[in-house]
């Protein structure tokens, strides 16, 4: 059967921002445009015939990890952000979530704000892609545990997990790159 | 609760994806523990800015553009969304066998039609209808003259849902036979989308199998058939179904009672 333009654009339209949002953090910002119109347009022809339709969360941003894996795998673009299949990211170490976080050392608020300001996309560059990812669905793409679970086919324990492990691992970089910052500015000042 | 309970519950309470029990546990030993306060005031500001570098910045219009390839990309390979995609149609293609053999076993068994055997039955016969290029032996854009149209041709006494709602544009008419029985097509266009509203006589039909709502002082029946949404309901002696590629919202609109005229 056909489907209307309309009637497609509308199921697209509360993920459109969403989307580009986190194309731009899986790819270039300078392609992202690109790899969300390829998305869409594999999507519009399954949606086409397609007998049911799941939810945009889990339908558009699962297929917008599968473009940019293949993209990564024809070398069509640069990929900043390789999605994992999920075999390879069961082999992850575990880790203890109830431990304490990274102790960052002491700054004053200020301190801390410019702290994020300048580090925080270092911080978020140097995560596995693993645990990149999550966050970029969870922060860009604004999708709850659920529609994160479906997006990466995995159970909602796994992103909860998944997620606790990744921003402690962002933390200990923030820590990191605080600690070096301190000697840095200590180093000036002497 | 313990601290290293609340560092384990931390990023999903962070996010809201607590139950509401946990939640108000973690809260009350945050309230009286500032090592973990301050941990949640680290964690939140952290959030923030991730959302203030990843969810600024314009992004193109979304219009009908964004589905023509653009010049020189090759017309992409059609391919379900994961492997998560792939299982559910393996699960609907069960899920269809099945329906199909409980259908031929209500059919020998049961004469009696189920909703879901009724919702099938009008998404096929719409399907049928689009496809053979002819849908209307009447056309005409007025709600009335198609009414009178097919209440002469079929019999029936047919009152149909409110056609002059925003976005409906009536296209015409036509008479059918529906499981053996005369029926009334209208067809009409809701937000440029086909949609058509189907009236038969509803002895023999029940619509237990389909989804009721209700909408105001009627009930409202809906379905998912071949990727069309079915909407369906009792009036008088007619069982009234519109079938269309729409939301179960737009289709109910379209289905609820016309407002009564002035002076009536």
């Amino acid at each position: 059967m056909s489907t209307s333009p309309p009637e497609f654009l509308e199921y697209v339209r509360p993920c459109w921002r969403r989307l580009h949002l986190t194309a731009r953090q899986y790819v270039r910002a300078e392609d992202a445009a690109d790899l969300v119109q390829e998305v869409l347009l594999r999507c519009w022809r399954s949606f086409a015939q397609a007998d049911e339709r799941p939810r945009q969360e889990a339908w558009l941003f699962a297929a917008l990890r599968n473009v940019a894996f293949e993209w990564r795998r024809t070398e069509k673009r640069r990929v900043k952000l390789v999605p994992m299949p999920e075999v390879e990211l069961t082999e992850l170490a575990p880790a203890d979530l109830s431990a304490p976080l990274s102790p960052l050392p002491a700054m004053a608020e200020q301190e801390f704000r410019e702290l994020l300001d300048d580090r925080i996309v270092q911080a978020l560059d140097a995560l596995e892609p693993a645990y990149r990812e999550v966050v970029v669905l969870s922060v860009a793409g604004d999708l709850n545990y659920r529609e994160i679970a479906e997006a990466l086919d995995c159970p909602i324990g796994t992103v909860m997990s998944r997620m606790a492990r990744a921003r402690r691992a962002l933390r200990e970089r923030l820590a990191d790159l605080a600690v070096m910052r301190d000697h840095r500015q200590g180093g000036c000042s002497t | 609760m313990t601290c290293s309970e609340v560092r384990e519950y931390l990023f999903a309470f962070l996010d809201n994806e607590l139950d509401a029990a946990l939640s108000m546990e973690l809260q009350r030993h945050i309230d009286r523990c500032p090592e973990c306060a301050r941990e949640v005031e680290i964690e939140r500001a952290v959030r923030k800015h991730l959302g203030a570098v990843m969810q600024n910045g314009p992004v193109p219009p979304l219009s009908e553009d964004a589905l023509r390839p653009s010049p020189g990309q090759s017309e992409p390979e059609l391919i379900p969304a994961g492997r998560r995609r792939l299982r559910l149609r393996r699960r609907s293609l069960v899920a269809i066998a099945g329906t199909v053999a409980a259908a031929i076993l209500v059919a020998v068994v049961v004469p009696r039609r189920s909703g879901g055997d009724f919702a099938e039955l009008v998404a096929a016969d719409f399907e049928h209808v689009m496809q053979a290029g002819q849908p209307v032996e009447f056309r005409s854009a007025d709600p009335g003259s198609v009414e009178s149209w097919l209440e002469e041709r079929t019999g029936l006494d047919i009152s149909m849902p409110n056609l002059n709602a925003d976005g409906c544009r009536v296209v015409g008419a036509r008479k059918c036979k529906l499981d053996g029985r005369t029926a009334a097509f209208l067809l009409a266009y809701v937000d440029d989308v086909p949609a058509s509203i189907v009236a038969l006589p509803r002895a023999g039909l029940d619509l237990s199998g389909m989804d009721r709502q209700e909408r105001g002082d009627h009930a409202m029946h809906l379905c998912r058939r071949r990727g069309l949404t079915i909407v369906a309901c009792e009036r008088g002696d007619l069982l009234y179904a519109a079938v269309a590629a729409l939301p179960e919202d737009k289709l109910m609109e379209l289905m609820s009672e016309r407002p009564q005229e002035p002076g009536s």
